[in-house]
């Protein structure tokens, strides 16, 4: 098997560079086989994260030539077009970088505490568990998002700095699509997001990465209506 | 210095809850700090079944049969007063779960749909997704009155005279070596599956730190040789492949091409026990009917046969995508490599009283994988792992701040003086040209545990593993790390889950060495069955520097008393 080049984003306290690693290809190995061959037999100073490696936590958010993708499920091919047998590997956009691929998720949390659209409300909520099984269907293709990130680096506009994370969105159409939520919680809620709605292009690129198949900014076009459907009662 | 009033080690399911119940005394400053963020830990990465009374499927289940399913199914190692208030409090955890917005799965009549699990004698196991409840916890903590620290390990619980003062630990986020003070402290670091390394389906962290800084403190293990081995995990990368498959008729094949089930459960055949199945794979392993070499050794699952709608969308859909996701074979085409590997941790820091999660040193308080009650016993129950962790999670965080609401303000000098020893210990292995790489210590201990202390295990095994451990712990004193980065260093935070790894690794062996009988998830090929004479009762496990001592605590046995002797292979 002939060799590949792996260009590594690297960060650390004092700068940031791109390595190149040359190894022997193999077919059919996820990226994050790859970054763990890098990691325990060349450079054992290459920093990325990874957990469940099964494609259930959403820790281990990476770009692989420039699509955000999980490293554990991804399998790791050669792009056709390129000359030289090269892949890049760089990390998740629209994230403070801790230290190479790791995202600082501290951070994360801490600007949650602020922006998240159910933190205004009392805890417990949902003061009772019975609802109809369809209700709590739709519920459950909403709750099976992660908050990998993958929808946050795929995010065209994110970076102008006014617009919140794609994942809260499909939080708060989870919540408000609640049958156990009362209207008052739900119209709080809406108020919540609804000054960061607008800002949306619907490009549709968030849905498109989902590692899950959920659609942040279908979910803001919900939302939207909701909005619009308050306004009008 | 950072200082808390309650200091919870670990972000997962069981720290997480313990964080929300301390926080509810507004007077206490309650922290939390995980080695990753607390949406990655073993609970966000569960299969999402809990298994609680609610009668919603049938009428008839009780308290109690929860309770004998759960003794029995831990060989009657588990303690049965621990067990009974388990089963009681479990409906309660998981209604506020879903209060919380942990989307359960439910019937027609909108009550949560509960199914039968192996070994369960009732349908009782309440489904929600596999990351639900890390999320729920999550979304929880937020609202809470705690200051969360993730990417941040545990390196040393400080201890003098009984008494405790914090920790030291590692900040990914900032470089730094910090000494955290605090006036009670629950350790909730999850479980220690990663010794086996490759061979294991828990995730990457699960490398027993808050086990091996409670035994490096004087707080004993219990139970530590019991480890549940899963019978099929894909070899290559370890991910689970469920029972699911075996149930609905998948075959299991050694490199004749015969289903070998034949000659150990000629009736059940691939629908036998878990352990049963993981015993006959080894064995077939062992013979030379394997495929693969070494740590790749398998066997072949094969699913060629069955219905594809059961693989496509039906209930094989999730069998279907691991196969093609982390295999790349498509299940109906070829069969699939797979091998036994460590699935939970049934052992782990000896809890001396189940209504506070109480350790032996006052203020040190344990609960989820890393802790061990014991209810499990020898073998744990499938969906008995998630309501644990919510269930003491919160009764280890409510004795933990009632603790504190009492508790004298501690000194720092014990903080100080073991702050300086790992500022040394940086700067010491961060300078030192290694000779051996750290992934080959942990390679070869996994391998070294596999082949003496996995499934099958016998003396002479376990006294070889005990020489090789001692080999590798002189070994691993001799290695230094490549990356002098401060932050974000994940090389350090690896030799320091490797340092304990060892440390368990060898309570695990000592614990198994001694255990002259199989019981549970414990096969001694030299003594098959169950002796309630001499080892119905705990093994306890102490360290003191390098020495490990062993003794015995007797299992609380209210009403069931032992059926006998236990048929195993």
């Amino acid at each position: 098997m002939s060799d590949i080049i792996i260009k590594v984003s690297r960060r650390n306290s004092e700068t940031s560079f791109i390595q190149e690693y040359r190894l022997t290809y193999q077919p059919a190995k996820t990226v994050f086989w790859w970054l763990t061959k890098i990691k325990e037999e060349i450079d054992s100073s290459l920093a990325f994260e990874c957990s469940c490696r099964s494609g259930l936590c959403g820790a281990c958010g990476i770009k692989l030539n420039g699509h955000s993708v999980l490293a554990c499920t991804t399998t790791l091919k050669l792009p056709q077009s390129s000359p030289n047998r090269t892949c890049t590997i760089e990390p998740l956009n629209g994230f403070p970088i801790l230290r190479d691929l790791i995202i600082d998720w501290r951070s994360i949390t801490d600007s949650l505490k602020i922006k998240s659209p159910w933190l205004s409300q009392q805890p417990n909520m949902l003061n009772t568990s019975i609802q109809s099984k369809e209700e709590s269907a739709h519920i459950h293709s909403l709750a099976a998002c992660m908050m990998c990130g993958i929808c946050v680096s795929e995010c065209p506009i994110i970076s102008q700095g006014h617009f919140i994370e794609p994942f809260i969105f499909v939080k708060a159409y989870r919540l408000i699509s609640d049958s156990r939520i009362n209207n008052q919680q739900r119209q709080q809620i809406l108020q919540n997001v609804q000054p960061y709605l607008a800002y949306c292009i619907q490009c549709g690129r968030c849905g498109n990465a989902c590692p899950k198949g959920i659609s942040p900014a279908a979910a803001i076009t919900c939302l939207q209506q909701a909005v619009n459907s308050f306004q009008q009662s | 210095m950072i200082s808390f009033d309650v200091l919870i080690v670990g972000g997962g399911g069981a720290g997480m809850r313990a964080a929300l119940e301390a926080s509810k005394h507004s007077n206490l400053k309650v922290g939390i700090i995980s080695k990753t963020s607390p949406l990655r830990s073993t609970t966000g990465c569960t299969g999402g079944g809990l298994n609680a009374v609610f009668n919603n499927s049938d009428d008839t289940d009780s308290f109690e049969k929860h309770a004998y399913d759960t003794i029995t199914g831990g060989s009657f190692l588990g303690d049965q007063d621990a067990i009974d208030f388990f089963v009681k409090h479990s409906p309660d955890a998981i209604t506020e779960l879903a209060e919380f917005g942990a989307p359960f799965f439910l019937d027609s009549s909108g009550k949560i749909s509960q199914r039968q699990g192996p070994g369960s004698s009732a349908p009782r196991t309440c489904w929600t997704l596999g990351h639900a409840t890390a999320h729920a916890l999550y979304d929880q903590l937020l609202y809470a009155n705690v200051t969360e620290l993730s990417m941040c390990n545990i390196l040393e619980l400080v201890v003098t005279d009984s008494a405790v003062h914090g920790v030291i630990a590692y900040d990914s986020l900032t470089g730094k070596l910090i000494p955290i003070a605090a006036k009670s402290i629950v350790i909730a670091t999850g479980g220690y599956g990663r010794v086996y390394w490759s061979r294991t389906t828990t995730p990457l962290g699960c490398t027993g730190d808050g086990v091996a800084v409670c035994l490096n403190a004087g707080i004993p293990v219990k139970d530590p040789e019991f480890i549940q081995f899963h019978p099929s995990a894909l070899v290559d990368s370890g991910v689970l492949i469920s029972d699911a498959p075996r149930t609905e008729g998948a075959y299991l094949l050694n490199n004749r091409n015969e289903r070998f089930m034949k000659n150990y459960a000629p009736e059940q055949m691939e629908k036998a026990t878990r352990d049963l199945v993981a015993i006959a794979i080894e064995k077939e392993i062992e013979a030379g009917r394997g495929l693969g070499h070494e740590l790749n050794s398998h066997v072949l699952l094969d699913l060629r046969h069955l219905d594809k709608n059961l693989l496509h969308g039906g209930r094989l859909s999730q069998t279907d995508y691991t196969a093609k996701t982390f295999a790349l074979v498509d299940p109906l085409q070829s069969p699939l490599p797979i091998r036994p590997s460590c699935h939970f941790t049934m052992g782990g820091i000896d809890i001396v009283d189940y209504h506070t999660c109480a350790t032996i040193i006052p203020g040190v308080f344990a609960a989820g994988e890393c802790a061990c009650l014991s209810i499990h016993g020898a073998n744990r129950l499938g969906g008995n792992a998630l309501p644990e962790v919510v269930v003491f999670g919160k009764v280890a965080g409510a004795a933990a701040a009632l603790f504190a609401l009492t508790a004298p303000q501690q000194y720092d000098f014990a903080l100080d003086s073991a702050l300086q020893k790992w500022q040394e210990k940086f700067k010491y292995i961060s300078n030192k040209k290694s000779s051996i790489p750290l992934p080959e210590i942990r390679d070869r201990l996994a391998q070294t545990l596999w082949h003496n202390v996995g499934v099958i295990r016998d003396e002479q095994r376990l006294n070889k593993a005990i020489v090789e451990i001692d080999i590798l712990q002189d070994r691993y004193t001799q290695t230094g790390i490549a990356d002098t980065n401060h932050i974000g260093n994940t090389d350090f935070i690896h030799y320091a889950e490797i340092g304990n790894m060892l440390t368990i690794a060898k309570a695990l062996t000592i614990g198994a060495l001694n255990r002259r009988e199989t019981r549970g998830s414990h096969f001694r090929s030299d003594y098959c069955n169950n002796d309630d004479t001499s080892f119905l009762k705990h093994t306890i496990i102490t360290k003191e520097d390098n020495r490990y001592n062993i003794s015995y605590r007797p299992v609380t046995m209210t009403k069931y008393l032992p059926v006998g002797v236990e048929k195993y292979v």
